[in-house]
């Protein structure tokens, strides 16, 4: 009797089916997904095996891990997910029109983990393909780069993700190589309710410059447990942009870590939008490794329901006279959640330094709850750097102003809420990428956005 | 012939939490008429535009606002502001992000829409635009910007008086526009009212000071003294509030109370 008492104990500690899944995920690594890459080249089985170690040890993140204290994993892990989804689900993703207009670009498709298509070698000496395809042409260039910067992560998530991710793309762009635009569709598509890895590999050398349009979307109606990280490195002189819109369903989690190395005088700027989803957690760690580097994360969060949608954002300077700017927007409805964590550290020799950091949200009811979290530590003595942070509610004055007008209440918030947008969408430098961007914020904030209703890039759902 | 009353406020109290500030005042105003509240500060001027507009806050405990034969307080501000009222604010708000024409363009589509009319052409909406702005003698490069922000305060009150011209409105009620101008500033404002002064709208002028009577004259100025319309006349009465400021007026109402 008094040995059932205790179990029952224990359990409730630590839930069931958290601990259940761990243990599935375990199994399924040691008894299936082990035999599956044994083809695998030496240096990535080794760093699959590293991380499934670690990941068998520490399990999930808990609300004790410090960046996790706001983002309760429980209310996901209830669910079962099978630790493989189907692979492609159509042959060829050719004839799903994927096009921002008037902006020529080369498209990829990621389903369920898989790269859709073909290796490709451009003209241009660009390598664009499945990274796992990347990693039997041209060992020596992906084990130079693989797993570098995740390898030190202490984040969980990264552990799954090296160690059971199904497959992702990886793209070399040589030097010099201007303009090479990239469109991304990762599409969560699962049969039944699945979890899902991707890695991808992004390699920008000396003077190239690239932008990147990705568009996560998601079936209606399973749960997808996603992963999907990048390690990413800018050369010298290099440019990369990285625009991002998420809208996935309201029963799907998706976790994307990004790590850079960012080199002398090159240029990384993300600009993100978390839209919809049950959970949206971006991660990004950004080094920089050299003088005149400008690095420039922006990002915006429209929340609601019982969502959650974070930020982590790290920004490493190592080097002088570098500059690096956060600036990250919410507005969080209903019972939403937002959790922004942003750090900035600047190294005892990274002086001249200016980095600067601005989280800016509004909340629209009692219960929608944001925690903000600046952290900077500062080792040199000649930086120019500061954070901020405002939470409020919308200015019943400028309401009143404005219905005073004629324009209806509904009509008067959502151009505040609009307005209080406006920052991040000035901030894109593609103009072909503006009204499309504005037409996703305005069908959000009107409630009108439905899962994959299209996103940005007009694709077609897979059938 | 007589015109029937735009707006007839009866016997109107209202109050903020459990403070009465609105105490019995009466008020008729006809087409045509412009019509000049004074009064020391404090006595409810502003809290009787507040509540004829609908900002929120203010209850109306007894009486009653009939404008165009409706009864206003069944109305939220939108739509009082779509039949016609329009407030030029003591105190216009900075909305950061909305640009003046997009500004302009929601509060016009949404009056067009109201009325049953297509969105206004975009053509048609700059011409009228640029042809308000002229009357107002606003500098072309502010409709660029969002609305008020880091206009002075000059140009603040002007740019109501550009918005009053935009809309129409069939009752203006100007708070305060005058303060804080100088006399060129304060001449476009009343060159703007003069303008679109015709026999079929009203003006509704709330003023501290008598200088922005010279230049908009009105027909009928009342005194407002302890949320109440103590004294009602032409506009010499102005000019003799000025001259003898406002502390008789003072008198004259504590002595009717007591004998009342």
């Amino acid at each position: 009797m008094h040995g059932l008492k205790k179990n029952i104990k224990n359990q409730n500690k630590m839930p069931r089916t958290r601990k259940l899944l761990e243990q599935h995920i375990i199994d399924f690594f040691e008894n299936t997904f082990s035999k599956q890459i044994q083809e695998e080249p030496g240096f990535i089985r080794k760093a699959r095996i590293e991380a499934f170690q670690k990941f068998k040890e520490k399990g999930f993140p808990t609300l004790k891990d410090e960046k996790w204290r706001k983002t309760n994993l429980n209310r996901l892990l209830d669910s079962y997910y099978h630790p493989v989804a189907h692979s492609v689900i159509k042959d060829s993703y050719e004839n799903d029109i994927c096009i921002v207009p008037e902006l020529k670009t080369k498209n990829i498709y990621l389903v369920n983990g898989h790269y859709a298509g073909d290796f490709q070698e451009l003209e241009n000496g660009v390598l664009l393909g499945s990274i796992k395809q990347a990693a039997g042409k041209y060992p020596e260039l992906v084990q130079k780069y693989f797993n570098r910067l995740t390898e030190k992560s202490t984040n969980p998530m990264d552990y799954l993700n090296t160690a059971l991710f199904t497959d992702g793309f990886f793209m070399y762009v040589p030097e010099n190589v201007k303009n090479f635009n990239l469109q991304i569709s990762q599409k969560l598509d699962a049969p039944v309710d699945a979890l899902i890895n991707t890695r991808n590999l992004v390699i920008i050398e000396k003077d190239a410059q690239v932008n990147i349009i990705q568009c996560d979307d998601s079936n209606e109606h399973r749960s997808h447990f996603a992963t999907f990280d990048s390690e990413i490195f800018v050369k010298e002189n290099a440019e990369l942009n990285w625009y991002k819109y998420q809208n996935i369903n309201n029963l799907s989690a998706l976790f994307s870590n990004s790590f850079s190395e960012v080199k002398e005088k090159a240029r990384f700027y993300t600009n993100f939008y978390q839209l919809n989803g049950k959970l949206l957690r971006n991660e990004q760690f950004a080094d920089i490794l050299g003088k005149e580097v400008e690095v420039d994360h922006y990002g915006l969060y429209l929340v609601d329901k019982t969502q959650q949608f974070d930020n982590v954002i790290f920004i490493s300077h190592s080097s002088e006279g570098s500059y690096s700017n956060q600036k990250f927007k919410g507005i969080l409805d209903d019972s939403g959640k937002g959790f922004f964590n942003g750090q900035i550290l600047v190294k005892k020799d990274a002086q001249q330094t200016n980095a600067y950091q601005k989280n800016d949200n509004i909340l629209l009811t009692d219960k929608a709850k944001i925690s903000s979290q600046p952290f900077l530590e500062i080792y040199a003595d000649d930086v120019s750097c500061s954070h901020g942070s405002t939470t409020g509610q919308l200015d019943n004055e400028a309401l009143f102003y404005i219905r005073q007008r004629g324009i209806s209440k509904r009509d008067a918030q959502l151009l505040q809420l609009y307005a209080f947008t406006g920052e991040l969408i000035e901030a894109i430098k593609i103009p072909e990428l503006i009204e499309p961007t504005k037409d996703l914020i305005k069908k959000r904030l009107n409630g009108e956005l439905d899962v994959c209703e299209k996103c940005i890039l007009q694709c077609t759902v897979p059938n | 012939m007589k015109k029937k009353p735009l707006l007839q406020i009866k016997n109107l109290h209202a109050k903020i939490g459990d403070k009465e500030i609105i105490k019995g005042l009466n008020l008729t105003i006809n087409p045509g008429e412009v019509h000049a509240i004074m009064g020391p500060n404090g006595t409810g001027k502003s809290t009787l535009a507040n509540v004829i507009t609908g900002k929120e806050g203010y209850e109306v405990t007894d009486g009653e606002i009939i404008y165009k034969g409706k009864n206003l307080l069944d109305l939220d501000p939108e739509e009082r502001a779509l039949e016609g009222i329009f407030l030029g604010f003591q105190y216009p708000v900075e909305i950061p992000g909305v640009s003046m024409t997009n500004f302009m363009k929601a509060a016009i589509d949404a009056q067009r829409k109201y009325k049953g009319q297509d969105p206004i052409k975009p053509g048609e909406f700059l011409k009228m635009y640029r042809e308000k702005q002229k009357m107002v003698n606003m500098p072309d490069k502010m409709k660029n910007r969002s609305v008020n922000e880091g206009f002075s305060g000059g140009e603040k009150k002007k740019n109501e008086i550009f918005q009053m011209a935009m809309l129409q409105p069939d009752l203006a009620i100007l708070d305060e526009t005058d303060s804080g101008l100088d006399i060129d500033a304060l001449k476009a404002v009343a060159d703007g009212v003069n303008k679109l002064r015709n026999n079929d709208n009203a003006f509704l002028v709330i003023t501290h000071y008598q200088r922005l009577l010279d230049h908009i004259v009105p027909d009928i100025v009342h005194v407002m003294y302890d949320g109440k319309i103590v004294k009602t006349g032409d506009k010499n009465l102005a000019k003799e509030l000025e001259e003898k400021g406002y502390a008789w007026i003072e008198e004259e109402y504590k002595k009717s109370k007591q004998n009342a």
